[in-house]
């Protein structure tokens, strides 16, 4: 019954992961980490990092992963066919209509009202993604929109930045916009240079 | 006899099979990297997509739900192959990842996480990770946010996220719902930024 239910949320999984799983990691933290439990924040985030230096399409590492450590072999793979499983078919059935399809306004319309959602996705993952690594904590935003709302209250939390990893993040974003060098070759050298200056500055 | 058109499909799963193996075994760096591997191996080598092809149906590949390189290898096998060659490429483009992650997942778990080292290693990495959305969001805008609505939407979107935790399959159900009201129903004509086209 375990693995009915993983299969089931990976296919909701791959029935909205638009515009190639870019937004697929919000679905992840909001789905597996704040609902159900099945791993921290930074759990999914040294998963993701794994992903990425693996051969393969990060989705499907990320689903195994992710389905492995839920359910051994079988649930790695009931996760990978639960995620690709929808686009199996509709991508079948797009190739087959693609004529009609094409000019479509219905499909223009839809995108044009989805497109910017996507976008939000990343933008909230990116949050996730910086409270995980050079913020010490999640970003506080329900004191954030506290203040505006008026309820003045000191803050009392961890957050806070970690300066020590900002000559990681900005070299880093900043050679694989211009697509200087590979995605496994900035992770290689990110995690080599997270454990000087760990042991510098926090060990 | 056998059809002749029969035994060239059937050879033709074969290939479509071991040659995305091959492309998800040897390619790092997710879809677009794979889209251009891939349509150097089936227009230039094989011949059975014309030039130019995959490139040319990024519309579709990025529109249907679905990651980019599973989409990009039920493409090529459908069009290929039909359904048996969809199926095949599908197959070959996840076996490799299967496999590797499974073998890595089995090991994960005597990782002392604990260690100050190791803990500075996937802080590291995943303070590259930030730097990574940040690129794929840069990357997304252009396409995305193209005119004043669409902004709004973007700015909702992120705001319905953060402050009420609101479950992102309700704001994709509910984008598409706009999509289709505003555009159709309230404007008309297409708005310009509807009017859309794949960069990369």
């Amino acid at each position: 019954m375990a693995y009915f239910w993983m299969f089931l949320t990976f296919l909701y999984f791959g029935c909205l992961c638009l515009s190639g799983g870019g937004s697929l990691l919000q679905f992840y933290i909001d789905e597996l980490v704040n609902r159900r439990h099945w791993m921290t924040l930074e759990g999914l985030g040294n998963l993701l990092a794994v992903s990425q230096v693996t051969p393969g399409p990060i989705g499907v590492n990320l689903a195994t992963f992710i389905g492995y450590q839920q359910g051994g072999v079988f649930g790695g793979l009931v996760c990978t066919v639960g995620l690709l499983f929808p686009s199996f078919f509709l991508m079948s059935l797009a190739v087959k209509s693609y004529d009609k399809w094409q000019e479509s306004r219905l499909v223009k319309s839809l995108m044009y009202g989805v497109k910017p959602i996507t976008a939000a996705l990343i933008m909230t993952a990116l949050f996730a993604c910086l409270g995980m690594s050079v913020f010490r904590t999640e970003i506080p935003f329900a004191w954030l929109f506290g203040l505006l709302a008026g309820k003045w209250k000191v803050y009392e939390g961890d957050f806070g930045l970690r300066w020590e990893m900002l000559p990681i993040l900005i070299p880093a974003t900043w050679v694989l916009y211009k697509r200087k060098m590979s995605i496994m070759a900035v992770i290689f050298l990110s995690a080599a240079a997270g454990r000087g200056l760990f042991w510098l500055f926090e060990a | 006899m056998e059809d002749p058109e029969k035994i060239r499909r059937g050879k033709a799963v074969w290939i479509l099979f071991f040659e995305f193996l091959k492309i998800a075994t040897f390619v790092v760096g997710g879809g677009f990297a794979i889209l251009v591997v891939a349509e150097d191996v089936f227009a230039k080598r094989h011949k059975w997509l014309r030039e130019g092809e995959l490139s040319d149906m990024l519309a579709i590949i990025q529109t249907v739900p679905g990651l980019t390189a599973g989409n990009i290898a039920i493409y090529a096998g459908y069009r290929v192959a039909g359904f048996w060659g969809a199926l095949a490429a599908l197959t070959g483009v996840a076996l490799p990842s299967f496999v590797v992650i499974t073998i890595i997942a089995m090991g994960f778990g005597m990782i002392p996480m604990e260690h100050p080292l190791i803990q500075g290693a996937f802080l590291g990495v995943r303070t590259a990770m930030a730097g990574l959305t940040l690129v794929a969001l840069i990357r997304v805008w252009k396409g995305s946010v193209r005119d004043g609505m669409q902004f709004l939407l973007f700015l909702l979107g992120v705001f319905a996220i953060i402050a009420f935790h609101l479950n992102p399959g309700w704001l994709i159900g509910g984008s598409l719902l706009f999509g289709v009201v505003y555009c159709m129903g309230i404007c008309r004509t297409l708005p310009p930024a509807a009017e859309r086209k794949e960069e990369e």
